[in-house]
């Protein structure tokens, strides 16, 4: 099977879809908590191996890109809606559609915006999101 | 490229005439006093690879039979091309979302037959239309 390329992601936010978008990414994290006990030694020592269950599980996901604006309709659609959404705390929906149609629907709310920009470069904007739920998008769904 | 179009606005801005003392990616011996404005080579940009947005590079270089005409010509081009953006260097060219110096003005001496030259480079950060895989 190939890699999948970047080139052709699509991100959008309440159906809009989110320009000039350069990076994504989504983490998922587990809380682990230690349930050794004294019968966990490794045989025929006396040292305990160490024993862990986990407890629960986190996801992020984030996404960054270059600003695009108009001098008379403003902020692009989709980088406007995304920006609202972080400012409200709402919670809002994402697609994140890789350039295969397979991707994931996600439910949460931002949990940072920032909007970025440098004398040698252009405005950038970035949002870390909390995800509290999700459904796998595959392609013509 | 981006160099034709560069050398149009240097044009409309009365910095030389194409053809007869401007010229576009060759620098003829006549003229003594011209200007002449090259394609070359910039780094890329990384969102290049995803996004619809190239940069280009460009150079302008001034010969003057006059050393201090050159410097002053190219300091005066200079002025209107540093912080140039959001928009297309001529009505329906490619939209430049930014020009960023790579190196300021300075002399490079004279050629073989005493003529100053001065030049200066510049990053064009230009966005691309029709792409086939790139948003």
């Amino acid at each position: 099977m190939p890699a999948v390329k970047f080139a052709g992601t699509i991100i959008e936010l309440e159906n809009e879809v989110v320009a000039k978008v350069t990076s994504f990414n989504r983490s998922v994290s587990i809380s682990e908590e230690e349930v050794t006990g004294a019968e966990d030694v490794i045989p025929g020592t006396d040292v305990l191996q160490q024993q862990f269950v986990s407890t629960s599980v986190g996801e992020t996901a984030s996404v960054e890109g270059i600003a695009i604006e108009d001098e008379l309709s403003g902020l692009d659609e989709g980088q406007s809606q995304l920006r609202d959404a972080a400012e409200s705390g709402a919670i809002v929906t994402i697609k994140h559609i890789r350039n295969t149609g397979y991707g994931y629907l996600m439910t949460g709310f931002f949990t940072s915006y920032e909007e970025s920009g440098e004398a040698g470069g252009v405005y950038k904007f970035s949002g870390s999101f909390r995800v509290n739920n999700k459904a796998e998008i595959v392609p013509g769904s | 490229m981006i160099a034709e179009e560069l050398a149009l606005y240097l044009h409309a801005k009365g910095h030389g005439t194409e053809g007869v003392d401007l010229f576009l990616n060759f620098q003829p011996d006549i003229p003594d006093n011209c200007i002449t404005v090259y394609d070359e080579s910039a780094p890329v940009l990384e969102e290049s690879n995803a996004l619809s947005v190239d940069q280009f590079g460009v150079q302008v270089i001034v010969r003057n039979t006059v050393g201090t005409a050159a410097s002053d010509l190219i300091m005066s081009i200079h002025r209107d091309l540093a912080g140039f953006g959001g928009k297309p260097f001529v009505a329906g060219g490619s939209m430049v979302s930014a020009l960023f110096i790579a190196t300021p003005p300075t002399s490079i001496g004279i050629d073989d037959k005493g003529r100053a030259e001065w030049t200066a480079h510049y990053y064009a950060r230009v966005e691309s239309t029709g792409d086939s895989f790139r948003n």
